[in-house]
């Protein structure tokens, strides 16, 4: 190794940030070069010296002020309208333009305010979509708490003293402003529930079906697919609904029991039927016997084998449900950005709709005009003869 | 980060200040230490803090847990003690309009001066100040500090390869400057 290369690495030689074999090399260079170990010593000296400057103790009483200062900053602030007063005047007078300007048009101002609530409404229908999973045993939203003779199984038809086998799945649409923050906190709250994440994902730029109202339209969506104890199923839900907008909540519930105290029937049978296979296997002594048994033994191995995977595949679908959660993110509602745009965009048209109206009304003025004027000429023509007539009729009077 | 961490986030949204005690209390010395680095006199330091950690407060609504919380929390110290610096610089400034032939004086001490009085550690970081501000800085972070490359990365927003860039011209300069500012630096090290 030269100088020069030496040089390059000892920044990270000082710092520690090199590897073995480097770091050997640049050793051996600085003991035969004696400039380079100049350097190197005074750059560690410094380095030292900079490291005493280090730590300052916080200053006495620094805690207490801060605290202080945080109370005070968080008390509803007294002077609002004092210290805001011009945005607020700002605001009012835009408002009372739109008004005045919307009012001329006869139209109600109130559309003013109707347009954001147009934009939030475009996805409600979405939570009226029908439930199409076969074997649904419950449609809509919060059903999930119906009793299973409501969902069609009368009580004698499971074992009384066995627990019931209940898959649920509930599929959840959620619109958020801040989708990142929510998509975090339900993953993590997935796995604060002892549960866990099957899938997600996020990103995913989409543009939205209101793009041409609002401009900046362009929003994420995410997913998660998450697995949940059943019995914290219902606090998940409740947690999604406190944090995020919800729009639809699908719940389906399938009910294996019959299905699987059949099947752990069958395997208690085949259990059965394996132990006298293997008394028979005691007992046999000729090679054919041997052979068919052992085929035999082998056959009810791999069926239990199989159905009680069958098994612990319901009892993982049962003990953890399944969540999934589609997310949108939205504007927030209440920013007042959407408000002003959709304000100066009403004022935009309005004015547009106004200078219209006047060409319009010119416009149908000079073919009313026009359109009457042979009428207009008879009307005069017969006022005029009716006058010299009157005229005629006076004079001869007179005479 | 922690369910807690995000607990205490959620509650400090809300304006509960004990949550948002709890959440910052390990941060309130890291912060300190890092202003005085940035402003180098002790009450000033301790004002910014205080006005950082007030600004953390106020816009905890607006974190996105992009970052981790501790990076965010010191780009907002940082980025508190440079507006604090360019106030201070600016206020520098005209004063030394109005009697700068004292402050050039002030400016010319002769190295024999100097070196009777200071320590190797107040020389240091007195020539510090007088290199270029964005590679003291990195210095400041790294070797007063001592935080990693990676971490002084996310803190300022720049890459790991400009932090080391800026490391190694910096630590250059602050060499070069001492020499030139005491030539008897050296000796006095070794």
């Amino acid at each position: 190794m030269d100088c020069k290369q030496a040089r390059l690495h000892l920044n990270d030689l000082i710092d520690d940030n090199l590897e073995d074999d480097v770091r050997k090399e640049i050793l051996e260079h600085l003991k035969q070069c004696e400039a380079c170990q100049k350097e190197f010593d005074t750059s560690k000296q410094i380095k030292e010296a900079l490291a005493t400057l280090n730590p300052p103790e916080l200053p006495q009483g620094f805690h207490e002020a801060l605290m202080g200062e945080l109370r005070r900053a968080s008390e509803p602030r007294k002077g609002f309208f004092k210290k805001n007063y011009q945005w607020i005047a700002g605001i009012a007078a835009v408002f009372l333009l739109g008004i005045i300007i919307t009012g001329i048009q006869g139209i109600s101002p109130l559309r003013l305010a109707g347009q954001s609530n147009e934009m939030a409404m475009d996805f409600a229908p979405q939570a009226e979509m029908p439930e199409e999973e076969p074997g649904a045993a419950a449609k809509g939203a919060f059903e999930s708490d119906m009793t299973m003779e409501e969902a069609g199984y009368p009580e004698e038809r499971g074992t009384p003293e066995a627990p019931r086998k209940i898959i649920r799945n509930v599929s959840m649409e959620v619109e958020t402003s801040d989708i990142e923050a929510v998509y975090r906190l339900f993953s993590q709250q997935v796995v604060f529930y002892g549960g866990f994440v099957e899938q997600g994902s996020i990103g995913d730029y989409y543009f939205s079906y209101y793009e041409k109202i609002q401009d900046n339209a362009r929003m994420r969506n995410a997913q998660i697919t998450a697995r949940i104890p059943a019995d914290d199923l219902e606090a998940m839900i409740a947690f999604v609904e406190d944090h995020s907008e919800v729009k639809s909540v699908n719940t389906s519930t399938q009910d294996q029991t019959e299905y699987y105290y059949d099947v752990d029937a069958q395997v208690e049978n085949l259990k059965v039927r394996e132990d006298r296979l293997r008394e028979l296997m005691a007992k046999a002594e000729d090679i054919d016997d041997i052979l068919s048994v052992e085929n035999e033994l082998y056959r009810v191995r791999s069926e239990i084998d199989a159905l009680t995977r069958n098994l612990k595949n319901i009892d993982s679908r049962v003990d953890l449900s399944t969540l999934y959660i589609s997310m949108r993110e939205v504007e927030d509602s209440g920013a007042i950005a959407s408000t002003d745009r959709s304000l100066s965009e009403e004022i935009r048209e309005g004015f547009i709709r106004n200078i219209n109206r006047i060409i319009r009304f010119t416009q149908d003025a000079i073919v009313y005009v026009v359109s009457y004027l042979p009428i207009l000429v008879l009307v005069g023509l017969t006022g005029v003869m009716g006058l010299w007539i009157l005229k005629k009729i006076n004079r001869r009077m007179r005479r | 980060m922690s369910d807690q961490d995000i607990y205490l986030i959620r509650k400090s949204v809300d304006g509960d200040v004990r949550s948002f005690e709890k959440l910052i209390k390990a941060y309130e010395q890291p912060a300190f230490a890092m202003a005085m680095s940035y402003l180098g006199d002790y009450e000033m330091a301790a004002e910014v803090t205080q006005e950082a950690l007030i600004k953390v407060y106020k816009n905890l609504g607006k974190f996105k847990f992009e970052a981790s919380l501790s990076t965010w929390i010191y780009r907002i110290v940082i980025n508190t003690c440079k507006d604090a610096l360019k106030k201070t610089k600016r206020m520098k400034e005209v004063s030394l309009e109005d009697n700068h032939f004292e402050g050039l004086r002030d400016e010319h001490q002769t190295p024999e001066e100097t070196l009777e009085t200071e320590d190797l550690k107040t020389m240091v970081h007195r020539t510090l100040e007088r290199i270029n501000p964005e590679n003291a800085e990195v210095i400041r972070l790294k070797d007063i500090q001592d935080y990693s490359y990676e971490e002084i990365a996310a803190f300022l927003e720049i890459p790991v390869g400009t932090v080391r860039s800026r490391l190694s011209r910096g630590r250059q300069m602050l060499k070069e400057e001492i020499v030139k500012a005491y030539p008897d630096a050296l000796s006095l090290i070794r």
